[in-house]
């Protein structure tokens, strides 16, 4: 026995070894469910704001502060720029 | 198909062009985390785990820092390590079963042998374990592993040095036990 034929061998052992093609199935099938799952919070949050009425105001006091905030920036950036 | 196009088609929502890194890549994972852990039971969960993960996290991938098996590889590592570094050592109680798998025509010093790699290369620091198992049995380049542990190059090349030299030292052992 030529102990650095066995390290070879032993070497050659751990560089093999693939995974079936069920493990690719099963990844996919995973990442699916997590998409799904995230596309149903974002309906979610949606029929929870839709169904509270300061919830849709909140939304659009956001919204027409950041628009003001974006206006605001651009006439600075035109004066001062 | 150029990686950065298929990365290009999942963030625009395409998931299935995902496939295609999970069938290039899911091999070199899986052995790198069953040769990292030494568990082949639950290596698969973990590359699934990591795979996932490169999924969720595919925004913030940065073409112009690595490569994208780099990226992967490195999120592999981090899971691998932690895994092993959870895990109670195994190799003073049982024989990795690598170790004396499936060949009856194997002759019992040859499996000692082999066992005997197992258990030293479980021994190694673990830092010492990912590069020497990159290197060898991936066959991966000093400056990719570099990148994936995150050191300088010279630091990889001295890690697989020493690693090296502990796994000589086991061949010569059995050399000098073994008239």
């Amino acid at each position: 026995m030529n102990p650095q034929e066995v390290f070879d061998v032993w070497k050659a052992r751990k560089s093999q070894g693939d995974v079936g093609r069920e493990f690719t199935d099963q990844v996919m099938v995973a990442i699916r469910r997590r998409e799904a799952t995230r596309a149903i919070g974002g309906l979610v949050l949606l029929r929870h704001m839709t169904a509270r009425p300061w919830a849709k105001a909140a939304a659009i006091v956001i919204g027409a502060l950041l628009g003001l905030a974006r206006i605001i920036a651009t006439i600075h950036l035109i004066l001062f720029a | 198909m150029d990686e950065q196009e298929v990365i290009q088609r999942v963030l625009d929502g395409d998931t299935e062009s995902f496939r295609l890194f999970v069938e290039r890549y899911a091999g070199v994972v899986t052995r790198m985390i069953r040769n990292l852990t030494d568990d082949s039971h639950t290596c698969e969960d973990l590359a699934q785990e990591v795979f996932l993960t490169a999924y969720a996290k595919l925004r913030t991938f940065d073409p112009a820092r690595s490569q994208f098996c780099t990226w992967l590889l490195t999120i592999a590592r981090n899971k691998a390590v932690n895994a092993a570094g959870r895990k109670k050592p195994r190799y003073m109680a049982d024989p990795p079963e690598q170790a004396d798998a499936s060949d009856p025509e194997m002759s019992a010093e040859r499996k000692e042998l082999l066992a005997a790699l197992d258990r030293a290369v479980l021994a190694l620091p673990l830092n010492q374990r990912t590069a020497f198992v990159l290197a060898e049995f991936e066959q991966l380049p000093y400056e990719q592993i570099a990148q994936i542990e995150g050191v300088r190059l010279g630091t990889i090349k001295s890690r697989i040095n020493r690693a090296r030299v502990k796994l000589m030292e086991v061949l010569r052992q059995f050399e000098a036990d073994i008239p």
